[in-house]
């Protein structure tokens, strides 16, 4: 089975801890990795494609010491290989123009304000993972139990 | 020209002993609403025009005149005969007067008596109207400052609100936390007494690695234990080095599951210490509390401001250097005040600067002390350099952005009202600001 | 009234001649069929080169109007003078769908898939990287690499994906470049010459290959190897023309240049069965028939192992370009009605063209060949041209000497791979043009140059196959 892995970015290890356990209700059947900062990640991320595994999902901090949360999420946007993986930034610091930038040139799929929902974080990664799977065209099947089913039904139309 | 034929009319009209007259200082000259047909010239000393207003019965101070200046300009020239205002003499002066019975001095070469006083009117009147626009502008500047000292004292009751609402809120949380733990540890040391060693190892250290030495550690655990990838993250989060001890494997998924539970718990006691400090020190700064100590150590108001400023300092590399300082007497709230702002302002300058660092030096030189702070952001240039301390000035486009800092004018008065001074110095490496506190 | 052009005389002219008496053709003994082929190829033909619907969809309509007016399942009352001589033979029905998949489309698909799956699995891109390195930062050697890569790339890959690739590694470093450097017209258009260039190497390199493949059957037979034994020859000697002479057109003022590829080749298990299949796959196809295998059933082992790994899922089928499958076989099935009912051989012969010197013959085809591919698609040209030169090649007994029907051929397979000299030639010139980097003046300049220059050698390389008595 094709290995999928989720992408949490943080530099304060309690809210990154926070956000992995939120997201704990998906590890049985995607990998979900921690980073303390944009480089470890864009490396991390690096490393897993070069393994043949696929990243669905980054979800990332803005303010952070180094890389800024938009500008790790840009570069992801505009590297080819990771054309097809969704962006969640979740942040309380961001200003107008940061959060005019993740839209225009990050293309973020989503936008959270801290402190987040647990559920909805979860459903929004769930959707955005489905979406992954289904452009990537991967079959969806083994990782039904953990989709959004309206987007599996959506796009099996 | 114009003060040839001033000092000629001065002469020629003013110099006789009979039309001089001297009066003591408080003696009313002129009487509102009553008889006037003289122009005076104050010759010596000072006095001023009242204003009575007999429907709201109040009474105001109007105008000055001083030496050389002409008072009764409206009756004798308006020829209403009738003065418009109560003149009352400051100091001892002396005055000398012309009146309607007065005949022109060599109508034929000056013209008529009027024609040769225009000068003296038009001079008069246009003293007098710049006089008004003087006031309006004083008074305008001191509505301002009013205003920002009110805003001031708002945004601080506001804070102060706010830190006392938040403080409830976080005590609760805090204590609670204790309780729970407490609780927790009973009810674990009753049914678990085996893994009671892993949740106060949860809560004593919580996760010490970092995520990229997790994701190593965790590759070797997987390896050497033959763990799924899961277990080995979270054992290598909760065993960061060294030989993982035989209890552990007991019961691995347990064992995990009780270190997170003291992990957890260790996290929200870090929260809620931490932010108990923040509202601490926003209570401070916008708190009331003016009250000077008489034991005050500057270092501390330091690393207060430094805790108030954590988020916009997280990307900012702080080096502070302190000395030992003897204590002062000074308010808290003050000097807080007085870093935080200069501190914001060097985050907001390094904005754009690759690798921000903010350098605090304290020390101790010849009865003063010298806190000096430094930012790598870029150059103020000289015109900017002048301003910075000028109420008002701002090179922040885009207005009041709610922020904890309330310009260098505050700082610098703060500043000066213990004696002290500051300074700012900046080229292209570093700007620097650097204030002395007399040790009174 | 000139827009409707386009719509009405595809349909009104091939109607008339549909219509007309058999007398009014200046051709002895002309029946039935033969007539309504000569409309159906004047369809193609004006539908192909005014485009009033896609060029995929007039392959389509031309099979289906061959199974309904030709076939022997066709529309009965089409079908009532069947027997008689002057009818002529109908075409069986099967045969006529069978061009859907005849082996040069299988060969194509074993191609589709092959460059799918190094896509896939970034072995084209980490490729890039690995053999720019050796360039260095100078920009002529740099673009000389570039050219090299893509002409490689394009022999295996379509010319179109390649150039895009290349076009998107290129567009940071373009960027760079000044304002007014002519280096930016040098570099952009430097990818879409070497990748119709290289697309001549290999007979999957581009459609016209295998179009041409098709008309070389039994003693002409070119197994793939053969074909890049010539091919890649060249393709070099022409790729470095080209290179020497946009060099010298524009000359880049920049004096150096940094490329940035991000990425590692893949280690995963299914990525080494895509590199091992790859390179087999090349392998079996350059060691020709020794094995027994040809080319066409070569082509379907990657289909199988790709298909079966899953490497290539059921949405990456969705991605293949099958209106490029279905473009070359109109081709065929239009191919296969002038040679059956006997209409090629009848005007070829009705026309002495044995009175015509061969050279007139030889020019004067990829004179037309060069022309049609410039202003219309190259795979359109070949299927327009291909079954007359075929038929052509075999009759002229004065082309003999100089090698026959082949070089007829490839003279004009070539000719259709070099027509490049305006953005609507090829789609990787359009690419290079919207990059906004190329005036078509500019690329009007050298394409021309190339064109002409590239036929040229084509002329001299058939002369050196005669000599070594290849053909």
């Amino acid at each position: 089975m094709e290995k999928i892995n989720i992408i949490c970015v943080d530099d304060q290890r309690e809210v990154l801890s926070a956000v992995s356990k939120d997201l704990s209700a998906l590890s049985d059947l995607f990998q979900i990795e921690e980073c303390e900062s944009a480089d470890e990640a864009l490396e991390l991320m690096d490393e897993l494609d070069a393994e043949g595994q696929h990243i669905a999902l980054v979800i990332s901090d803005h303010v952070m010491p180094g890389k800024t949360g938009v500008e790790l999420l840009t570069e992801i946007s505009d590297d080819n290989r990771f054309a097809k993986t969704k962006k969640i930034l979740l942040t309380g610091q961001a200003t107008h123009q940061d959060t005019i930038a993740a839209i225009n040139r990050a293309r973020i799929e989503s936008y959270f304000e801290k402190p987040w929902k647990a559920d909805v974080l979860l459903a929004t990664a769930r959707t955005l993972i489905t979406e992954y799977i289904f452009d990537q065209g991967l079959d969806y099947q083994p990782w039904s139990e953990q989709l959004d089913n309206a987007v599996v039904l959506s796009r099996l139309h | 020209m114009h003060q040839q034929q001033l000092q000629r009319i001065k002469e020629t009209y003013f110099s006789t002993a009979e039309r001089t007259r001297t009066v003591k200082a408080g003696e009313t000259v002129l009487q509102q609403g009553e008889y006037n047909d003289c122009l005076f010239l104050v010759k010596k000393g000072r006095l001023s025009g009242f204003l009575h207003n007999p429907e709201s019965n109040l009474t105001a101070k109007v105008f000055e005149v001083h030496e050389g200046a002409f008072f009764g300009v409206h009756s004798y020239f308006a020829k209403t005969w009738e003065s418009s205002t109560t003149i009352i003499a400051d100091s001892d002066s002396e005055l000398a007067w012309v009146n309607k019975t007065t005949q022109a001095v060599e109508p034929n070469v000056y013209g008529s008596l009027s024609e040769q006083f225009t000068p003296v009117v038009v001079h008069e009147l246009a003293q007098r109207q710049m006089r008004t626009g003087l006031q309006a502008l004083e008074k305008e500047r001191a509505l301002q400052k009013l205003h920002a000292a009110e805003q001031m004292t708002t945004l601080g009751q506001l804070a102060a609100g706010i830190a006392h609402e938040l403080n409830n809120a976080v005590g609760v949380l805090s204590s609670k936390t204790e309780t729970l733990a407490e609780a927790l540890w009973q009810l674990v040391d009753e049914s678990h007494p085996e893994a009671n060693g892993f949740l106060e190892l949860g809560v004593a250290v919580g996760q010490s690695s970092s995520s990229s030495e997790v994701r190593k550690r965790a590759k070797q655990l997987l390896e050497s234990y033959k763990l799924d990838r899961d277990t080995a993250k979270q054992l290598a989060k909760a065993v960061p080095e060294g030989e993982v001890s035989r209890e552990w494997f007991n019961d691995i998924e347990q064992s995990l599951h009780f270190w997170e539970m003291g992990r957890d718990l260790h996290d929200m006691r870090l929260a809620s210490k931490h932010a108990a400090s923040i509202v601490r020190s926003v209570k401070q700064l916008g708190g009331g509390d003016q009250a000077k100590q008489p034991d005050l150590d500057v270092n501390d108001t330091i690393h207060k401001s430094l805790a108030l400023l954590q988020s916009n300092l997280r990307r900012v590399n702080v080096v502070l250097r302190p000395a030992v300082l003897p204590k002062i007497n000074a308010s808290a709230t003050e000097l807080v005040q007085v870093w935080v702002n200069i501190i914001k302002n060097a985050c907001d300058a390094m904005e754009h600067v690759a690798e921000p660092q903010l350098e605090i030096v304290t020390s101790y030189y010849k009865n003063r002390l010298v806190v000096s702070i430094s930012n790598n952001g870029p150059a103020i240039d000289e015109q900017t350099r002048r301003k910075v301390f000028q109420p008002n000035f701002t090179t922040k486009k885009g207005g009041l952005s709610f922020g904890l800092g309330l310009g260098l004018s505050i700082v610098q008065r703060i500043v000066h009202s213990y004696g002290g001074s500051i300074a700012l110095k900046s080229d292209a490496e570093k700007t620097k600001f650097r204030i002395k506190l007399p040790i009174a | 009234m000139r827009k409707y052009f386009k719509y009405l005389l595809p349909i009104v002219i091939p109607l008339v001649v549909l219509l007309l008496p058999a007398s009014a053709f200046p051709v002895e003994g002309l029946t039935i069929l033969q007539q309504r082929v000569i409309a159906l190829f004047l369809l193609a033909a004006l539908c192909w080169v005014l485009e009033p619907i896609p060029i995929y969809a007039t392959s389509v309509v031309i099979i289906v109007l061959e199974l309904l007016l030709l076939s022997d399942k066709g529309i009965a009352l089409f079908r009532s003078g069947a027997g008689s001589p002057e009818f002529g033979e109908l075409l069986s029905s099967s045969s006529i769908m069978a061009t859907f998949a005849s082996p040069i489309i299988m060969l194509f698909l074993g191609g589709f898939f092959l460059a799918m799956a190094a896509t896939k699995y970034r072995l084209d891109v980490n490729l890039a990287r690995v053999l720019l390195k050796p360039f260095g930062s100078n920009p002529k050697y740099v673009m000389f690499g570039l050219m090299l890569i893509t002409a490689i790339f394009s022999m295996f890959m379509s010319n179109t994906a390649t150039t895009a690739m290349m076009l998107s590694i290129l567009a940071p470093v373009i960027v760079l470049f000044g304002k007014d450097d002519p280096g930016k017209t040098a570099f952009a258009l430097s990818i879409p010459v070497a990748a119709n260039i290289g697309g001549i190497g290999t007979p999957i390199g581009t459609p016209p290959n295998a179009i041409a493949l098709k008309y070389l059957v039994g003693e002409n037979a070119i197994g793939f190897g053969e074909w890049m034994a010539f091919g890649v020859p060249f393709v070099a000697i022409l790729l470095v023309f080209a290179w020497v002479l946009m060099c010298a057109m524009f000359p880049a003022k920049q004096d150096k240049i940094e490329l940035s590829i991000k990425g590692k080749f893949l280690k995963t298990p299914k990525a080494i069965i895509v590199y091992v299949t790859f390179a087999a796959t090349i392998l079996l196809w350059l060691m020709g028939s020794s094995h027994g295998m040809n080319s066409y059933v070569v082509a379907m082992i990657p289909v199988a192992v790709f298909s079966a790994t899953g490497i290539i899922n059921k949405e990456d089928l969705k991605k293949i370009s099958w209106e490029v499958l279905w473009l070359v076989s109109g081709g065929i099935a239009l191919g296969l009605a002038l040679d059956q009912t006997g209409l090629a051989k009848l005007m070829v012969n009705s026309i002495p063209f044995d009175n015509f010197s061969p050279f007139v013959v030889l020019g004067g085809a990829a004179a037309l060949c060069l022309l049609m591919a410039n202003f219309m698609s190259h795979t359109a040209t070949a299927n327009l041209l291909m079954p007359i030169m075929a038929a052509l090649g075999m009759s002229m007994s004065s082309l003999v000497p100089f090698g026959g029907g082949v070089t007829l051929i490839l003279v004009v397979t070539f000719a259709a791979s070099l027509g490049m000299s305006l953005p609507i030639s090829t789609p990787p010139n359009a690419l290079a043009h919207a990059t906004g980097n190329v005036e078509s003046s500019q690329m009007a300049k050298v394409g021309v140059i190339i064109g002409v220059v590239g036929v040229l050698m084509s002329f001299i390389m058939v002369w050196i196959l005669n000599l070594v008595n290849f053909i």
